[in-house]
């Protein structure tokens, strides 16, 4: 490679990293216009012990075989998902614990009581007139309420059952209504409207249908926008815990400027042990650390919890441990008699199956970790994984090439890569 | 440096004192754990919550647990397990209460554990709350109570308890993928030796945070601190057995005897591994000096963990391959 071309591909890589830092760190207004670019790292999803809030586990109250149906859970979850989005909690996480038991966890909540509220039982079903007098509602006299083709005019329509209690009701309701200059029947969910079907005639039945060439998705929304004035399995609440944020306002910043510091020390020992090698090293180990930034905001599944930043620890030092044993061993290779340049590529060679035996090891754990265990746990395994898979990269690959980059720069090999003749390890 | 490496290593003759010394950590600990009722950490038992948050540290705080204790059992509750009391991020101490389902002595039954801590939850609203806030005010010079008060939470037992019983039987697994991998990779005896340096590990972790902590929290965080370790201890023996592998394979020490081997290995991966945990800690130390309480307490396990897998994969690791050496010979003779 000729010193040109060195210099061309150093400035070149300078510049991608100012630019990824760049792109990690700062966030910033675009111009004139409403749209905010936001930094990478403020991307990365935080789990609910670092952002604090309020969590929920429900479970099914009856035994009956319907308490296990997978259906009737997703059901659920997503009639929840709905009540909270509709609510704004749209940060909301719901998932599936233990098989048949819904956990909730809501990041950054503070009226413990209204969030309980809207999970258990939310919005209620109205059925008012024009002239806002409740005529029933969802608890006592809907049975339930399904999407079905409206044969007579196309599309979807959906149907209401009503009780016994709620079909006199409704009789009652629209013996009243078609008279009314308003004769519109008012269905609310909660405060939205969701419905308001004209009535012209009294209706005696224990169906009722709502027409309006729906399309599929329409009558099913509505439908089960109905259905879950009830969740399909009657819950209760056997765990409710507030959490507070075990980091607390300011800590994110500090702790990206404490791991900063913790880094700058590193590459201060690595200068001055490897010097150019340590050189190769710390770059790489910049790249690694915007490239793990890069992915933990873009892999969908991570969640950043308190474990999950043991994780990154651990990722970093095994980032680190990995050049440290292919420069001991560079060094090694040297000191028994090979040329720089040999020794050099032999030593990561070489060195190269060490820290893939290390690194497999704890990649088979984060696996395994990963398959069986829910939660805080698994965004430990996630970011692990990313970690050690990226390190594997940086600090074999990306230091290797960076070397080969440097190269034609440097006069005198082993003054630059800090090699000793001399027997042994020093 | 270069001194160092010119004199004579026998690492492995000294291994009876070093697994010494680790013996009497791990027994220390163990008698802590057991002095304290093998407190663990309201995670892992479920039962109703009763947290207080102050602004500051009870001055008597053994005088305040009794009273507390006392105070709910006329009130129909009984207090379990020991009082914690950990750090809040914000600023400010929280102490823990757990209660059992029992109202008046009778066990409340599943269906009714929804009333209890509704009832539990108002008793506090209605005046409770006032009471303790009274009580601490005069055995306190200052006035400790600040807004949050008194939460009352629920923890599901059976939640928590199968979470973490997961958790144990994954790492189980992955152990044993790990030992199978290294017998593989490198021979058995090193895979038994590195499960043995990683258990100690592990034991030593345990022990120290028991001591340090005076009780174990046994929650997530914890077994993430465990887990860090674990990663990390197979690392070091990786660096140690590859080192012997190597020694193994070469000529030059076909007429070795096992300790010359194993002395080596460590005389030549000292550097390495010292760089390693080095560099790791001052991760590690950046993280815990100059941020909150909570962080705090969990890196401190961390930091045990790294002390410890560095002081087996250099003292005893190696011994304990020789050792395994020896009996897999042993055995081998006996059925020839």
């Amino acid at each position: 490679m000729s010193k040109k071309k060195s210099i061309v591909l150093i400035t070149l890589m300078s510049v991608v990293i100012a630019i990824l830092g760049f792109m990690c760190f700062a966030s910033f207004n675009v111009g004139n216009s409403i749209y905010k670019y936001n930094s990478i790292v403020s991307i990365i999803r935080q789990g609910i012990d670092l952002s604090g809030g309020y969590y929920v586990v429900l479970e099914p109250e009856s035994t009956d075989g319907k308490a296990s149906d997978a259906e009737l859970l997703e059901k659920a979850k997503e009639i929840i998902r709905t009540r909270l989005d509709d609510k704004g909690y749209t940060e909301a996480i719901i998932n599936t614990q233990d098989g048949n038991k819904i956990r909730v966890e809501i990041p950054q909540v503070d009226d413990d009581g209204a969030v309980l509220e809207i999970i258990g039982q939310t919005g209620e079903l109205t059925f008012k007139d024009g002239s806002g007098n409740v005529w029933l509602n969802g608890q006592d006299h809907i049975k339930g309420a399904y999407a079905a083709n409206n044969t007579q005019d196309g599309g979807y329509m959906v149907v209401l059952e009503f009780t016994d209690q709620g079909a006199s009701r409704f009789a009652d309701a629209t013996n009243t209504i078609k008279d009314m200059s308003d004769n519109k029947l008012y269905i609310w969910l909660g405060d939205s409207n969701i419905s308001a079907p004209a009535v012209n005639e009294q209706i005696v039945s224990n169906t009722a249908q709502i027409t309006g060439s729906f399309t599929y998705e329409e009558a099913m929304n509505i439908a089960s926008v109905i259905d879950s004035g009830k969740l399909p399995i009657q819950y209760k609440v056997t765990e409710a815990r507030s959490i507070s944020s075990k980091l607390g306002a300011s800590a994110g910043l500090t702790s990206i400027m404490m791991a900063a510091i913790g880094l700058a020390i590193i590459f201060v020992i690595m200068l001055i042990r490897y010097r150019g090698l340590g050189l190769a090293a710390c770059i790489s180990l910049i790249c690694y650390c915007l490239l793990y930034i890069v992915f933990l905001a873009i892999i969908p599944s991570v969640q950043l919890t308190l474990p999950g930043i043991a994780g990154i620890l651990l990722a970093i030092g095994m980032a680190v441990d990995a050049s440290i044993v292919i420069f001991e061993r560079i060094r090694e290779e040297y000191a028994l008699g090979k040329t720089a340049e040999a020794a050099v590529a032999h030593g990561f060679k070489r060195a190269t199956v060490t820290v893939l035996d290390s690194n497999v090891t704890t990649i088979f754990a984060a696996i395994i970790l990963w398959l069986v265990c829910p939660g805080t746990i698994k965004g430990f395994a996630i970011t692990l994984l990313i970690g050690i898979v990226l390190s594997l990269f940086t600090s074999i690959l990306l230091s290797r090439w960076i070397l080969k980059v440097i190269n034609p720069l440097v006069e005198d090999d082993e003054k630059f890569l800090n090699l000793k003749r001399e027997g042994g390890n020093n | 440096m270069s001194k160092l490496m010119k004199k004579d290593f026998n690492i492995v003759q000294k291994f009876p004192l070093l697994i010494f010394i680790s013996f009497i950590i791990i027994i220390t600990g163990v008698v802590f754990l057991l002095g304290e009722g093998l407190n663990l950490g309201i995670d892992y038992k479920g039962g109703a919550k009763v947290e207080i948050e102050l602004i500051d540290e009870i001055e008597d705080k053994a005088a305040f647990e009794e009273h507390f204790t006392s105070f709910m059992k006329d009130q129909g509750y009984t207090v379990v397990d020991k009082m914690m009391e950990s750090p809040l991020t914000e600023g400010g101490i929280s102490y823990e209460f757990r209660l059992a389902y029992e109202y008046h002595g009778a066990r409340v039954e599943k269906d009714a554990q929804e009333a209890f801590i509704t009832r539990l939850n108002n008793d506090f609203k209605n005046g409770l709350t006032d009471e303790v806030e009274a009580y601490l005010s005069t055995v306190n010079s200052v006035n400790l109570f600040d807004e949050e008060g008194i939460n009352v939470a629920v923890i599901g037992e059976s939640s928590s308890k199968s979470l973490l019983n997961r958790t144990f039987i994954a790492l189980a697994l992955a152990l044993v993928a790990i030992l199978v991998y290294i017998m593989i990779r490198f021979t058995v005896s090193s895979g038994l030796a590195s499960i043995c340096g990683l258990a100690h590990d592990v034991l030593i972790t345990v022990a120290l945070t028991a001591i340090f902590r005076k009780y174990l929290p046994v929650n997530m965080t914890f077994i993430a601190a465990v887990i860090t370790i674990i990663g990390y201890s197979i690392n070091a023996s990786i660096v140690i057995f590859d080192k012997v592998r190597e020694c193994q394979k070469s000529a030059a020490f076909a007429y070795a005897s096992d300790e010359e081997i194993a002395n080596y290995a460590i005389k030549h991966s000292l550097v390495k591994i010292l760089l390693s945990v080095l560099t790791t800690l001052i991760m590690v130390v950046a993280l815990v000096l100059f941020s909150v309480s909570t962080i705090q307490e969990f890196i401190l396990p961390i930091i045990f963990g790294l002390l410890a897998g560095t002081f087996s994969a250099l003292c005893l690791n190696p011994s304990l391959w020789v050792l395994f050496r020896k009996v897999g010979a042993k055995i081998k003779s006996k059925k020839a």
